[in-house]
């Protein structure tokens, strides 16, 4: 499951603090690159409805993450 | 696959049922990126919000409702998330007269929108819907099976000749 | 309780009779579904059982059962089986809580199941239903009755009896979708259907006692497995939901009728389902054999299910508010009383659901049992009549929704009792009462009696009762036996009242009685017929308990109200010559006690 984050609407520090929490999750993996304008997250779990789910969650936790600090990373 | 609600624009709102999530294009001209952000936060409580541009002047929003719900639902959805587009973009413009009385007011009505997310609720929740694996094509409709018609595709009456006729079995169903 | 949620109608299967035939390409949304599911839950059902078309082919079947067993319900599935034939499948529905399994076989040879179904699946079924087995289902192997398989019915018990923890249940098909489309092929005469599936249950009667049951027959053709019956009610369903409906709704019986020339009155009619509409309008109702009539109760009870833990206001109704769709119009009972409600149902099976619909809203008879007895026998004392709520009055649902009731505090059975007892006591002459018993209105007469302006003659088959009733009255005549055999042995226009009081419901032959006692009447000589209508009463489960443990027996042969018995009286006097004149009727009604009275003078033509 990809998740590609834009970098005008979602602060790389949101997403980096939010898989920070999503860690902890047994039998789940998440891979972090950098696009030109997106930041990518890999989320791989025991099944595609796992990921699917956690991807979700992982995506609202930083948007509200991001907006709680105004906005985007400047 | 993307589909239209009754009553909202196909431009601008689209659904998904299979997915149980509606999708809005916001006009970036009329509507800044703080009440989109605004909008969003209120959502976030009960939905999975996803944030894109669809293109340069305009933003895409995902609502993907955690309880399950029907297109009804879905339709319901977009028509509150625009209100709550319109109102926020109208607090962003008053706040500009009045910034810190209306920031205090709406930081209030925010506040707890978000707790973090529970990672016990993550860990038990049941991941069963996976459909499971036919590899005999048990579960095939008896329609894809026996490559019959669709109903309502069939043609003429079912003779008592047919039912006596129908369905060899060890060939599957006949006639 | 369960509720049955249909989630589509296609199948992997195409069976002969299949009542969804034209309906196979309909499938409901995994969000239609699964509200209902919170529904059931919010409702307070403790079981979802999905059916279909077929519910396993459904890729969303494990999420469902998953999301069943998350609200803390338990999971079942009315099946063909054959998806339960993978293990994982089947390991994963009962990690979820599959507790209930009611699966489709039709004939226990594949050439016979494998035609009705019109695919080769009965191996794989046989393979499902094997695996099922000692699992701690509740499992049903339900064979619907076709022509198809009238002559394999006991090859199905041998193959199901070596299932040892499956019952087995023989079902009449319902000339509906397919089965109405080839209805002359399919659906087999009621009589024939009903002969074969006698004889399996006499062999399953050897081959696996016990475990054999049967639906959508009507009884009086099974005779000696009468209580073998096996429904929705019976499965413990309280609601189901068709795709498209916007709520569950109770599970009902109106696809079927009890035929008014059979079935009126007849003793098995509370658990029978009659005959298909369908098939009575296709071939009446000649088949039937009601038995002799017996012993019938004359109440039920409706058993206290839950009381709201919230205070319900005064002002306003607490059903609309949430839904009044899935409430049994009959077998439920909202009663409200200082700020609480409180939801009971009624389960019987001796009355029919319209005969509770006649009782509950009809007569209006409903009370709540306020005594610590097994079963009340002082009425005033015992018995609080609950009302139906001004609130419902205006209400547009009213004859929809099963009703909010109140507590009514008025006397009426010391009233109503008061007011015939009034009436009775204004008579005089010679006076004959049949059914006396031990008294209850022949005290009108104590004073009469002792004045010597009324001479009194009374018949019970009771004689500890006349023996009470001769302590008091000594110089009454009372005469022990049943009327049918007193009545001939007194002198002819010898009376000037004859009075059935509180008996005729317990007559075993009420036209015989009434010719027998016009002829007893002078010329201008009235006859009195007073007794009791049905009622219900909601009971806490201590009180049902001590019921259930009490000796008390069934004494009613019938349960007319006034109507049915103005008919049998005119019905039998008319032929014989006998011109009656109504004087006075009292039905019963929302606002009355139980008792009616019906009461006609005699004129010579």
């Amino acid at each position: 499951m990809t998740l590609r984050f834009h970098r005008a609407l979602y602060a790389g520090t949101a997403i980096d603090a939010a898989l920070g929490r999503f860690a902890q999750l047994a039998n789940t993996g998440f891979d972090r690159r950098e696009e030109v304008d997106h930041f990518v997250v890999e989320v791989t779990a025991s099944s595609e409805a796992r990921a699917k789910k956690i991807a979700h969650e992982l995506a609202n936790f930083a948007l509200g993450l991001t907006i709680e600090q105004g906005g985007p990373d400047r | 696959m993307s589909e239209s609600l009754l009553g909202m624009p196909p431009a601008r709102v689209l659904a998904d049922l299979g997915e149980g999530c509606v999708i809005l294009t916001v006009d970036a001209s009329m509507y800044p990126q703080h009440a989109v952000y605004a909008a969003a936060y209120c959502f976030i409580a009960r939905c999975y919000v996803w944030l894109d541009r669809a293109e340069p002047e305009a933003f895409r929003v995902v609502l993907t409702a955690k309880q399950p719900t029907d297109a009804e639902g879905l339709r319901a959805l977009a028509g509150e998330f625009s209100n709550e587009l319109l109102a926020s973009a109208w607090r962003r413009e008053i706040t500009r007269l009045n910034r810190g009385l209306i920031e205090s007011v709406t930081m209030q009505a925010f506040g707890g929108a978000m707790g973090p997310p529970s990672l016990d609720d993550l860990e038990a929740f049941d991941f069963s819907d996976e459909p499971f694996d036919d590899p005999l094509g048990i579960a095939q409709s008896w329609e894809d099976k026996y490559r019959k018609p669709k109903p309502g595709a069939e043609t003429g009456a079912e003779t008592g000749a047919a039912v006596a006729a129908e369905t060899d079995p060890q060939g599957g169903a006949a006639t | 309780m369960k509720a049955l949620i249909k989630v589509g109608y296609g199948c992997n299967e195409n069976c002969t009779f299949c009542h969804t035939q034209e309906q196979r390409d309909l499938q409901g949304s995994a969000a239609e579904v699964e509200n209902k599911i919170h529904r059931a839950k919010a409702l307070g059902h403790t079981m979802v059982v999905l059916s279909g078309g077929e519910p396993t082919i459904r890729p969303e079947l494990l999420r469902w059962a998953a999301l069943v067993a998350q609200l803390d319900m338990d999971f079942g599935l009315v099946t063909n089986g054959l998806v339960l034939s993978y293990p994982e499948v089947r390991e994963r529905l009962l990690a979820s809580r599959l507790k209930y399994v009611y699966m489709s076989l039709h004939a226990g040879a594949a050439e016979v199941h494998d035609r009705i179904v019109r695919a080769a699946s009965f191996d794989t079924a046989l393979v499902a239903l094997r695996a099922l087995s000692g699992r701690g289902l509740d499992l049903t192997v339900n064979c619907v009755v076709t022509r198809q398989n009238l002559a394999h019915l006991e090859g199905l018990v041998e193959c199901v009896s070596e299932v040892p923890d499956a019952i087995l249940k023989f079902s009449a098909t319902e000339p509906k979708g397919g089965a109405l489309r080839l209805a002359d092929l399919v659906v087999p005469r009621i009589g024939d259907a009903a002969a074969a599936v006698l004889e399996a249950l006499r062999h399953a009667a050897g081959r696996m006692p016990g475990r054999a049951r049967h639906g959508g027959f009507p009884l009086c053709l099974l005779p000696g497995f009468e209580g073998a019956y096996d429904d929705l009610r019976s499965h413990g369903y309280w609601t189901m939901v068709e795709i498209g409906e916007p709520d569950l709704v109770p599970i009902d019986s109106n696809n079927q009728l009890h035929p008014s020339s059979a079935c009126d009155g007849c003793r098995l009619r509370g658990g029978c389902p009659g005959l298909f509409r369908g098939y009575h309008a296709r071939h009446g109702a000649g088949e039937l054999r009601p038995p002799p009539r017996g012993a019938t109760s004359n109440a039920f009870d409706w058993a206290l299910e839950r009381v709201a833990p919230d205070a319900v206001p005064a002002e306003r109704c607490p059903l609309i508010g949430q839904g009044t769709a899935p409430y049994e119009r009959a077998r439920h009972l909202f009663v409200r009383h200082a700020g609480k409600l409180a939801r009971y149902r009624a389960d019987t099976r001796d009355f029919a659901d319209s005969d509770l619909e006649q009782i509950k809203h009809g007569f209006g008879q409903v009370y709540l049992d306020a005594s610590r007895k097994p079963a009340p026998d002082d009425f005033a004392r015992d018995l609080v009549k609950l009302v139906r709520s001004e609130l419902c009055r205006p209400c547009p649902l009213r004859d929809a929704c099963t009703g909010l009731y109140e507590p009514s505090f008025e006397p009426i059975f010391d009233r109503d009792e008061h007011s015939l007892r009034v009436a009775l006591g204004a008579v005089h002459g010679d006076v004959l009462e049949i059914g006396c018993g031990g008294g209850r209105l022949t005290t009108s007469w104590l004073a009469a009696v002792a004045a010597g302006t009324v001479r009194l003659v009374g018949i019970d088959p009771d004689g500890d009762a006349l023996d009470r009733l001769r302590t008091s009255m000594p110089t009454a005549t009372l005469h022990l036996g049943e009327a049918e055999s007193v009545l001939p042995t007194l002198p002819g226009q010898s009376f000037d009242h004859v009075v059935v009081g509180h008996a005729w419901n317990h007559l075993v032959h009420p036209a015989t009685v009434v010719v027998q006692a016009l002829r007893l009447l002078r010329p201008g000589g009235e006859l009195w017929v007073a007794d009791d209508v049905p009622f219900g009463l909601a009971r806490t489960a201590r009180q049902q308990r001590a019921a259930q443990r009490s000796a008390a027996t069934w004494m009613h042969r019938r349960n007319d109200a006034a109507q049915q018995a103005h008919q049998t009286i005119i019905g039998a006097a008319t032929p014989a010559g006998l011109t009656l004149t109504m004087i006075e009727r009292r039905d019963v009604g929302p606002d009355t006690s139980n008792q009616w009275l019906l009461r006609y003078r005699w004129s010579p033509a």
